[in-house]
């Protein structure tokens, strides 16, 4: 490396929020003077619960969409905590069906000095911090859908869904890539952490990820979050939702431990077949780069990549350039990470693209058709 | 360009590869298509009871458009957006908003040479007399640049001002309200002088047809691209609206040119007036030259005229074959290699000058596609998919269109038609024979078997000339459902427009692009199905509400007006999003596909009933899509409230 990079250890805050929420987080975050945010669309997926008509007994259920913008920013650790709380206050989190938010520690390369907040102390809600960020990358259309019903049903959390296009073996047939269906869906979701691997595998058989060319699921340690906790809506039986009552007992217990939940043997079992140790590799550049940036990658031993449309947005006016980035997510095996990123880094196209960087954090277990 | 090492793939994989992928988009395709060609076809068979004439020509014509649309459609998702978006992505960046809008103005002049709209407006207006309506003639005849330019202008000035929207964030409403509501006001002062009250329909069909199926998906991508590359999606809307305003704003320019053009135009006369020797000098100013005035003239049905116009100007032009000359040229000898090539001209036209001009402003800012390979592949996929797709279209959707649309009125139709005449040569007295019902009243008839079978024909005395014993016969074909079931035929007429609409909305390739656009921007929250089910609806009701107004005669204005205002106030209280999805899908339905057989719909009940155009019936399948899915917004967007409870002090919708 001719130059050397600026590395910090960052914290990155996503936040989840229904649509009409986006304009005032984002006039938030503006005011508090956050240098680079980036957002995307997705989509919440939730339970709709509908009584029958006509004295049929039961209810029925469906699945409801909304969308949602995902917006991501990196901070100073140090300032993670109040940030998150401010977001929480300004936004109504708290309510159900408004918006998650977690964030994860991360290690920095590039990317421009993250400003510090200009904010007010916030009084912090209570943030579970053994949480886990499961996410799916799925090739056939349709999946993503599977996964969301299959998370809905176990309760985990609301499921955010959105689209990428994957690059691997696609880009090595010429133009016959074109055959091949470039799309993905992404799901994210957020799970207690000890539950985690055994979503995992609920996930794995229900999008039959066990199958070639189905596509990878990951998880990824989350430092603190407070999730949506409105899984149903439509017709409520109670007082107060099954939802509600968890959060009240989860508040009760500082955790979600107590929701223990798979048997341990059957997980350890399970366990064997995750792989371990592996970073999730995310490139954030300006859009028309990431091509470039993930041949170079797929050079450095990388396997694939799935590529984001993001925007940069609450842009206060000292941030020169366009809004239209791209992130790109690799999943790489952490002995050849730090090749790849180190390629990345000294390669030219990542230099003249200014405002590019990279995220890595640890991506503890991971599962896809060998 | 830093790709890792292509594999290399056998042949026959290679092969299968791709048969299987576009099997894939040839089985969408069918799908999309099979609703109208069916209905199209059970209609004539059912309903009509008439057999399918040239079905093997039909047949194979459906064949071609079905691939034509996969070919297109692929071509697009390949070529045409991606490099529309990148362009809208990159020039705002480098090459600022100035050149932007530059950049813009050309695109949008430039689609309006690419994707002609007159043709449609022509054949809408094919029945249009010079003393019926001089200005409306003057429009689509002598002035027929000016009719181009005044659209061109508009479409250009709708994409700078889309683009100009996208950049700065601006919400679409504001430009839709002051837009519209020009547009509605132009056309109701119009009222007031006859010459220009023959133009709204004109202009207002001028706006649904503007945006063909090339403008739209380029339009909508570099709209996106825009408004990713300036980050204020929040109160914009994510990039749609700029086809919506493409086609309102030509709608003020035609009638602002109406307006303009209206004082060198004579009033309307009658038929006879106009060919008066008196009238000449006002008369020839309808026409380029004496020549065409002439050939006009001669077209016309008065014996009269022809033989005053053919004393004064037979020494002048020598016109002898003139059935040839007005009538014969269109269909008559025309082979299929004959249609193939020209419309593989006019997709060329269509296709490549646009996406020379895309190309042109990326070596402008110095960027590249992102896979210029694919780029170039979709870009010729585009090419040969619409050539494949309108030489189908003319091939069989349209003439079967047109003989479902011809035989239509038929189905409330109240007299006996005649369809055509037997002479009897040496018919005899003695062959008469008679008849008589229960009251004592008698018939005469006789037998004949001049198709085949001898059978029994009504004698009508007036048809006989006994000088020199012939006997002329009118065949007749009856009313299809007798003398008093009209009812059940309007009924029909409307069953049939809905279907129409329908149908040929479902096969629209620029629609089905939006839609896909749409579900991609929203992650499926709006699925593309429901945008595509939405639009036909609309669609559908619109040409029933259109066939009304032919059948019944309606002012345009009655039309126009209402649902408009309908629309303004639904786009007030409508989401940004869906504001511009919804008044973009209004720009979207009148396509290749939707106005060929709309068109033979509405010209074979308007000339049953003689009226003079077939305007107005392209924007009522512009409007009402409009207002069902800006309909179909609200329900997903009071939906999606579902999940959000509102605070204390907060308002529901903000």
């Amino acid at each position: 490396m001719d130059e050397i990079y600026s590395i910090r250890e960052v914290s990155r805050i996503t936040c989840v929020v229904h649509q009409r929420l986006s304009a005032r987080l984002a006039d938030f975050l503006r005011t508090a003077g956050v240098n680079t945010v980036f957002a995307r669309n997705g989509r919440s997926v939730r339970h709709f619960v509908k009584k029958r008509p006509l004295f049929i007994p039961g209810s029925s259920v469906s699945l409801q969409d909304s969308s949602s913008d995902i917006f991501q920013f990196t901070l100073p650790r140090r300032f993670c905590e109040n940030m998150m709380s401010g977001v929480v206050e300004e936004c109504g989190l708290e309510e159900g069906g408004r918006g998650t938010i977690y964030s994860q520690d991360m290690v920095m390369y590039g990317g421009y000095e993250p400003n510090i907040p200009d904010i007010k102390e916030y009084t912090e809600p209570h943030f579970h911090d053994d949480l886990a960020c499961i996410t799916a990358i799925l090739s056939m259309r349709g999946s993503a859908d599977v996964c969301a019903r299959l998370a809905l049903e176990l309760g985990t959390c609301v499921p955010v869904i959105t689209h990428g296009h994957g690059t691997g073996m696609r880009d090595k047939l010429g133009l016959l890539r074109i055959t091949i269906p470039p799309e993905k869906e992404l799901i994210t979701l957020l799970a207690p952490q000890h539950d985690a691997d055994g979503i995992i595998r609920m996930l794995v058989e229900g999008a039959k990820l066990d199958k070639p060319g189905r596509g990878i699921i990951y998880r990824t340690t989350v430092a603190s979050g407070l999730t949506d906790t409105r899984i149903h809506i439509g017709h409520q039986k109670y007082a107060a939702s099954m939802e509600q009552i968890i959060a009240a007992l989860d508040k009760l217990h500082f955790g979600t431990s107590w929701r223990h939940r798979f048997a341990d043997n059957e997980n350890l079992r399970w366990s064997h077949q995750l792989v371990s140790g592996n970073k999730e590799v995310n490139v954030v550049c300006p859009e028309g780069v990431v091509k470039n940036l993930t041949g170079i990658a797929m050079e450095n031993g990388a396997g694939g990549a799935t590529t984001s449309t993001l925007r940069r947005t609450a842009i206060s006016d000292n941030v020169p350039g366009a809004a239209a980035y791209e992130q790109s997510t690799l999943i790489i095996d952490s002995q050849k990470a730090d090749y790849v990123i180190k390629a990345l880094l000294a390669s030219k196209e990542f230099k003249k693209a200014a405002g590019s960087f990279i995220t890595v954090t640890d991506a503890p277990a991971a599962f896809t058709y060998r | 360009m830093a790709r890792s090492k292509g594999i290399n793939i056998p042949l026959r994989s290679a092969f299968y590869l791709v048969v299987t992928h576009f099997a894939g988009l040839i089985k969408d395709q069918v799908k999309s298509v099979a609703f109208i060609i069916l209905y199209l076809v059970l209609f004539q068979i059912i309903v009509l009871d008439s057999p399918l004439q040239d079905a093997a020509g039909v047949a194979t014509g459906v064949a071609l458009v079905i691939a034509g649309l996969a070919f297109f459609l692929e071509g697009i998702m390949l070529g045409l957006m991606p490099l529309g978006e990148r362009v809208g992505v990159k020039i705002t960046g480098r090459g600022g908003i100035a050149s932007a809008l530059v950049f813009a103005l050309l695109i949008g002049l430039g689609s309006t040479f690419a994707e002609p709209a007159i043709a449609a407006l022509r054949t809408a207006g094919s029945a249009v007399t010079p003393w019926d309506a001089p200005l409306l003639f003057v429009l689509l005849g002598r002035h027929a640049d000016a009719l181009f330019t005044a659209i061109g202008i508009g479409v250009g000035a709708a994409v700078v001002l889309g683009m100009l929207r996208l950049y700065y964030g601006l919400s679409l409403k504001p430009f839709l309200f002051v837009s519209v509501s020009a547009a509605l006001a132009i056309s109701l002062a119009m009222l007031y002088d006859p010459n220009l009250k023959s133009v709204v329909g004109l202009a207002w069909d001028t706006g649904a047809v503007t945006t063909g199926a090339v403008t739209v998906p380029i339009v909508l991508a570099l709209g996106i691209g825009v408004s990713r590359s300036s980050g204020n999606t929040e109160k914009a809307g994510a990039g749609f609206g700029t086809v919506a305003l493409a086609s309102v704003l030509p709608v003020v320019t035609v009638l602002l040119l109406a307006v303009i053009l209206n004082s060198k135009v004579p009033s309307p006369t009658s038929e006879a007036g106009f060919y008066s020797a008196e009238n000449r000098e006002t008369a020839m100013m309808l026409f380029i030259n004496s020549e065409e005035f002439y050939k006009h003239g001669l077209d016309s049905s008065d014996l009269e005229i022809r033989k005053q116009l053919r004393a004064e100007f037979e020494d002048l032009y020598n016109i002898k074959n003139l059935e040839n000359n007005i009538r014969g040229s269109e269909f008559s000898g025309e082979t299929m290699r004959d249609i193939f090539k020209v419309e593989a001209f006019l997709s060329v036209r269509a296709i490549l000058p646009l996406t020379m001009l895309l190309a042109i402003a990326l070596v402008f800012v110095r960027a590249r596609p992102e896979n210029t390979d694919e780029v170039i592949l979709g870009v010729v996929l585009a090419v040969v998919g619409m050539a494949i797709l309108s030489a189908g279209i003319r091939l069989g959707l349209a003439p079967l269109g047109d003989e479902t649309g011809g035989q239509l009125p038929r189905t409330f139709r109240t007299e006996p038609e005649d369809i055509g005449r037997v002479v009897f040569e040496n018919f005899d007295d003695k062959l008469l024979f008679e008849s008589i019902d229960v009251t004592g009243e008698r018939k005469q008839f006789f037998y004949s078997h001049y198709d085949s079978e001898p059978r029994a024909i009504e004698f009508n005395p007036k048809q006989y000339n006994s000088k020199n014993k012939r006997y002329v016969h009118i065949v007749s074909r009856p009313p299809l459902f007798g003398p008093d079931l009209t009812l059940l035929g309007i009924f029909l007429v409307f069953a049939f427009a809905f279907g129409m609409g329908w149908g040929s909305t479902l096969a629209e390739p620029s629609l089905n692009a939006l839609g896909k656009t749409v579900e991609n921007i929203t992650v499926g929250t709006v699925k593309q199905k429901g945008v595509v089910y939405a639009v036909s609806l609309g669609v559908g009701l619109g040409l029933v509400v259109g066939v009304a107004r032919i059948m019944y005669d309606v002012s345009i204005l009655w039309l126009i007006v209402p649902p408009y205002l309908l629309l303004l106030v639904l786009t007030f209280f409508s989401d940004e999003d869906f504001t511009g999805i919804a008044w973009d899908c209004g720009g979207v339905t009148t396509g290749t596909v939707t106005v060929p057989l709309v068109l033979a719909m509405g010209l074979g009940i308007g000339n049953e009933l003689d009226v003079i155009d077939g305007f107005g019936i392209l924007s009522m399948a512009s409007v009402y899509p409009i207002l069902s899915v800006m309909i179909y917004g609200l329900v997903l967007k009071s939906r999606q409230q579902r999940t959000l409870i509102a605070k204390p002090g907060e308002e529901n919708n903000g």
